[in-house]
C-alpha cells in the first residue's frame, strides 16, 4: 500500500461508511440526472448476499476446514423455508421478520441432520456426501410439489416492512418502489456487516483458535481437550444456518424461491471459486471474491456480449457471441492461474509470522 | 498405602498378528515420575497412544484415579440414544408416509378457505387422519371429493362439504353392504342405486351398474387396506427407532474412549516427533491447551450475566401484569402494549447480557493470556510468545509442547522421549523442568532414551522389550538388573 493510500484510508473509509447506505439513492439520482439504469443498486443487493453465501462456506472450508460441496443446499432450504413461512397460500405468513429468524435455524438442524452422522468422515469423503446432499436437496424440491410448487417456485414473497415513522419520513422524498430497494439493501447490508464482525470475532476468540489447532493437527488437538468431532460439527450446522440466511435474503430480494434448479451443483462450486479467487480463510478475500465473481457475471458478462454482438453483426445469434457462455472457461482459466501465481487468493489473509529479527529491532 | 493414580492391568495391544504391547502391568503413584524404558519397538510409545486413547485396548485396563477411562454411559447418554432413535424413526415413517400428500392434507386442506383462517388444531386433527390412513373429504379445484387413504377417489366428487362429508359417514355402512345381496338395485328412472336394507336410505346412485360396484369394492376394501397401510408405517417407524438407536450406541461405543476424554479426565501428553501447531504463536498454542477451562470460565460467566437480565425481565414483566390488571381499558391495546413492552425489555435483556457475555469475554481472554504468559516463563519461554512456534528453537519447541500439555492443567503427564535430539545443556534444563513439574503436583510418566535423564529423575523405572514389561524397579535396582543389561546389550556368548 502506497504512503499516499495509507494516509487517506481512514478517510476514504469514512466516506465509504457514508455513501454505501446510501447508494440506493446515489443510483436514483444517476438515473434522474443521466438517463441511464446501471442498476449498481440491485447489483450490489446480490453481490452482498453472495458473500453472506461466500462467509458461511468459508466458515466451513476455510476454517474448520470441512470440503463442503452441497452448499447451494441449504441456501435453498433457507430460501424454501422463506417462501413456506412467507406466501399467502400458507397459513404461516410470518412476514419477513420470521422468516428472517426461522430459516437460518431450518438450515442449521438440516446442517446437524447431514453433519452428525458424517463428519467423522475423512475429507474427501465428506465432499462426496455433500455433494451428493447438494444434488439431491434440489431434486427433492423439485419434486416435492404440493409444498413447494415444484419448478414454479413458491411467490410472492412479501418484501420487508419498514417501521411507519420511517416510511412515512421517506416517503415525502422518494417513490416507493425506491423505498422497498433501500429498505432491502439495508436489511442485506446489516447482515452482512454483522456477520463480517461476527466472523472477525471469531478468528480471535477461543472457538476460532480451536478450528485453527484442528486443521493444523486433528489428533493433538483431541489430546489437548478439544473434541474434534463436536467442534467441527459447531461449524457445520452454523455455515449451513448462515447459507439459510443468505437463502432467506435472496428470496426476499427476488420476491420468489426461484426454480429449484438455480440451487444446482454449479452453484456450489460458484461459491467454492469465490472462496478460491478472494483468498481461503479471509474474510475481505471472500467479500472480494464475490465482488469479482458478480460483477463478472453481471457487468463484465453483458457489457462484452454487446461489444460481441456489436462486431459479428448479423452472426450474433451463435453462442460464441454470448460472453456468459464463456463464463465457465474463464473461471477454470482463473482458478489454474491463481493456482499457480497466488495461492493465498487475491487478499489472503493475514500472515501473523513474527520474525524474531524485526522483533528485535523493535 | 496410597492408591496409585494410572494403573494399567495385564494391558494388551495387538495390530493382527503384532503383540505391540503384552500383557502390561503398570501402577504409577501420584507424586512420582516413573520411566518407561526399552530399545527401540519395545512397545512403548504403543502403550503410551493406548493409554491416550488413541489405540483402543485389545484386552486389559487402564484405571485413572480408580476410574476407568472410558466414559460410563449414564443415563443421559441412554436418553440421548432412544431421542435419537425417535428422530431418526419419525424421518422415515414420514418419508414412507408420503410427505408430500401429507403436507397436502394437514396444510392445504386445513386452509381451503384463507378467509376462515387456520386453526392448529384442525390440523393436528388432520395430521392425525392422515397417518392414521383414514378416508377424507380433500377440496380440488372448488369440489369435494371422499378420498380413501391411498389418495385415491372412486367416489366421485360433490358440489358441497356436507355432502362429501356425509359420504365419508356411510363408508362403514356400504363396506357391511358390499357383500349382501341386493344392496345394489335398479331404480326406476333408470341407473341403479345402493339402499341400505335396514333403514332404507339410498347411499348411492349412478347411471352404471359397474360404477357402483366398484365403489362397494373399495368401501369394503378400504379397513383392511388402510391397516395395512399403517402397518406399514409403524414398521418404518420402528425400523428407524431401532436404526437411529443403534446408530448412535454404535457411535458411542466407538467414541468411549478419546484423546479427547483422556485430556479431559487429567491426562495430558507430548509426542515422540514434536507435534506443535506450527503455524500459532506459542502463546496461542498454549491457549490451544487452556481451550476446556476457558470454555468452563466462558460458559460460568454467561451463566452469571444472564440471571440478572432475566431477573430484571422478569420483574418488569410482573409489574406491567399488575398495572394491566388494574388498568381498564380495551383488551386488545392493553394485550398489544404489553406484548411491545414485554418485547422491548426482553430485548434490552439481551442486548445486556450479550454486552456484559463480551466483556467478560475479552476480560477471560486476557486473564488467560496472563496465565499462558506465565506458564511459558515457568518452562523458560518467557519473550517468546509471539513467535510462531515452526520458528522456535528445536529445545524450545519441546519445552512449549510441555507447556502446552501442561496448560491443560493435568494431574498426570506423558512425555515421550522429552530429551531426543536435546544437547547436553538443553538436557540438563529439561531433568530440573521435569522435577519443577512434579513439585507442582504433576504425575510424570516418560519415555526416555537419555539414560542420564531416566536415572537421574524418576523414582521408578520399567522396562519394556518386544512389549513385554522384563523388570522393574529404582533405578539402582534396574541398573543392576541382568535381564535389562542383556535386553540392551544383548547376552554374553560363553565358550
Amino acid at each position: 500500500m502506497s504512503p499516499a493510500l495509507r494516509r487517506h484510508a481512514p478517510l476514504v473509509l469514512v466516506a465509504l461508511l457514508v455513501l454505501y447506505p446510501l447508494l440506493p439513492f446515489l443510483d436514483w439520482a444517476v438515473t434522474a440526472i443521466f438517463g441511464v439504469r446501471l442498476q449498481l443498486d440491485r447489483q450490489i443487493i446480490n453481490v452482498m448476499i453472495f458473500a453472506i453465501l461466500a462467509l458461511a462456506l468459508n466458515l466451513q472450508v476455510g476454517y474448520a476446514g470441512l470440503l463442503q460441496l452441497g452448499i447451494a443446499a441449504f441456501f435453498a432450504i433457507g430460501a424454501y423455508t422463506t417462501g413456506i413461512l412467507t406466501v399467502d397460500k400458507y397459513p404461516f405468513q410470518l412476514g419477513f421478520a420470521g422468516a428472517l429468524l426461522c430459516a437460518p435455524v431450518v438450515a442449521g438442524l438440516f446442517g446437524l441432520l447431514l453433519g452428525a452422522p458424517t463428519i467423522r468422515l475423512r475429507g474427501d469423503y465428506l465432499a462426496i456426501v455433500t455433494l451428493g446432499f447438494g444434488e439431491m436437496t434440489r431434486v427433492v424440491i423439485l419434486n416435492l410439489e404440493n409444498i413447494t410448487d415444484g419448478p414454479r417456485g413458491l411467490n410472492p414473497i412479501p418484501e420487508p416492512v419498514l417501521p411507519d415513522w420511517l416510511r412515512d419520513g421517506l416517503d415525502r422524498f422518494l417513490p416507493a418502489d425506491r423505498i422497498d430497494l433501500a429498505a432491502i439493501h439495508w436489511i442485506v447490508l446489516a447482515a452482512l456487516v454483522g456477520l463480517l464482525i461476527l466472523m472477525k470475532n471469531l478468528e480471535r476468540s477461543r472457538a476460532g483458535r480451536a478450528l485453527v489447532a484442528l486443521r493444523e493437527d486433528e489428533l493433538v488437538s483431541g489430546c489437548m481437550g478439544i473434541d474434534p468431532a463436536r467442534t467441527k460439527l459447531t461449524a457445520f450446522a452454523g455455515g449451513a444456518a448462515i447459507a439459510g440466511l443468505a437463502g432467506a435474503l435472496y428470496a426476499t430480494n427476488l420476491r420468489t424461491t426461484a426454480e429449484p434448479n438455480t440451487y444446482d451443483f454449479s452453484y456450489s462450486i460458484m461459491v467454492l471459486c469465490c472462496l478460491i479467487i478472494g483468498g481461503l480463510g479471509s474474510l475481505r478475500g471472500v467479500v472480494l471474491g464475490a465482488l469479482v465473481l458478480l460483477s463478472f457475471d453481471n457487468l463484465v458478462s453483458p457489457l462484452l456480449t454487446r461489444a460481441l454482438q456489436e462486431q459479428l453483426g448479423h452472426d450474433s445469434t451463435s453462442v460464441f457471441a454470448n460472453f456468459a457462455n464463456w463464463r465457465w472457461l474463464i473461471f477454470g482459466g482463473a482458478l489454474i492461474l491463481m493456482m499457480r501465481f497466488r495461492p493465498g487468493g487475491l487478499w489472503p489473509a493475514r500472515k501473523r509470522e513474527v520474525d524474531p529479527a524485526t522483533k528485535a529491532d523493535a | 498405602m496410597t492408591p496409585p493414580l494410572l494403573e494399567i492391568d495385564n494391558l494388551t495391544l495387538r495390530f493382527r498378528g503384532l503383540t505391540a504391547v503384552n500383557a502390561v502391568s503398570l501402577s504409577v503413584l501420584p507424586g512420582e515420575i516413573f520411566a518407561v524404558i526399552g530399545p527401540n519397538g519395545a512397545g512403548k510409545t504403543s502403550l503410551f497412544n493406548t493409554i491416550t486413547g488413541i489405540y483402543e485396548p485389545t484386552e486389559g485396563s487402564i484405571r485413572f484415579e480408580g476410574k476407568d477411562l472410558r466414559r460410563a454411559l449414564t443415563r443421559r447418554h441412554a436418553v440421548g440414544f432412544g431421542l435419537t432413535g425417535l428422530l431418526v424413526g419419525l424421518l422415515i415413517a414420514v418419508f414412507v408416509a408420503d410427505v408430500d400428500k401429507l403436507w397436502s392434507a394437514v396444510v392445504k386442506q386445513t386452509y381451503r378457505d384463507p378467509s376462515a383462517g387456520w386453526q392448529p388444531s384442525r390440523a393436528w386433527a388432520a395430521l392425525g387422519d392422515y397417518l392414521a390412513a383414514r378416508p377424507r373429504v380433500e377440496q380440488r379445484i372448488g369440489r369435494y371429493y371422499l378420498t380413501l387413504h391411498d389418495g385415491k377417489t372412486p367416489f366421485g366428487s360433490s358440489k358441497t362439504l356436507a355432502e362429501a362429508e356425509s359420504r365419508l359417514a356411510d363408508l362403514p355402512r356400504l363396506a357391511q353392504l358390499a357383500g349382501l345381496e341386493g344392496a345394489l338395485a335398479p331404480r326406476s328412472s333408470g341407473g341403479f342405486a345402493i339402499i341400505d336394507p335396514v333403514s332404507g336410505r339410498r347411499l348411492d346412485e349412478s347411471p352404471y351398474r359397474d360404477v357402483l360396484e366398484a365403489r362397494l369394492a373399495a368401501a369394503q376394501g378400504e379397513p383392511a387396506a388402510a391397516a395395512r397401510t399403517r402397518w406399514r408405517r409403524g414398521l418404518a417407524l420402528l425400523a428407524g427407532v431401532i436404526l437411529g438407536t443403534a446408530g448412535a450406541a454404535a457411535v458411542f461405543r466407538q467414541t468411549r474412549r478419546t484423546p479427547t476424554s483422556v485430556a479431559h479426565a487429567g491426562l495430558a501428553r507430548t509426542f515422540q516427533n514434536i507435534r506443535l501447531f506450527r503455524e500459532m504463536t506459542a502463546l496461542e498454542n498454549l491457549l490451544v491447551g487452556m481451550d476446556r477451562k476457558l470454555g468452563q470460565r466462558g460458559r460460568a460467566a454467561r451463566r452469571a450475566g444472564a440471571r440478572p437480565a432475566l431477573l430484571l425481565a422478569g420483574a418488569l414483566a410482573s409489574l406491567v401484569l399488575l398495572a394491566r390488571a388494574g388498568a381498564a381499558g380495551p383488551a386488545v391495546i392493553g394485550t398489544l402494549a404489553l406484548v411491545v413492552l414485554l418485547g422491548t425489555v426482553v430485548w434490552l435483556a439481551r442486548i445486556a447480557t450479550l454486552g456484559a457475555a463480551s466483556t467478560a469475554a475479552l476480560v477471560l481472554e486476557a486473564q488467560a493470556a496472563t496465565e499462558a504468559r506465565d506458564l511459558l516463563a515457568t518452562v523458560g519461554l518467557a519473550g517468546r510468545e509471539q513467535m510462531l512456534a515452526k520458528n522456535l528453537p528445536y529445545g524450545d519447541q519441546r519445552r512449549l509442547e510441555i507447556a502446552r500439555a501442561l496448560a491443560t492443567e493435568p494431574r498426570l503427564l506423558l512425555l515421550d522421549e522429552p530429551a531426543a535430539g536435546m544437547n547436553p545443556s538443553e538436557t540438563v534444563g529439561l531433568m530440573q523442568l521435569i522435577r519443577d513439574i512434579r513439585t507442582r503436583g504433576v504425575t510424570v510418566l516418560l519415555i526416555e532414551h537419555h539414560m542420564r535423564v531416566v536415572m537421574g529423575t524418576s523414582d521408578r523405572i520399567a522396562v519394556l522389550e518386544y512389549g513385554t514389561k522384563i523388570a522393574e524397579g529404582t533405578p539402582e535396582e534396574i541398573r543392576a538388573n541382568p535381564r535389562v543389561i542383556e535386553a540392551y546389550l544383548g547376552k554374553e556368548e560363553l565358550g
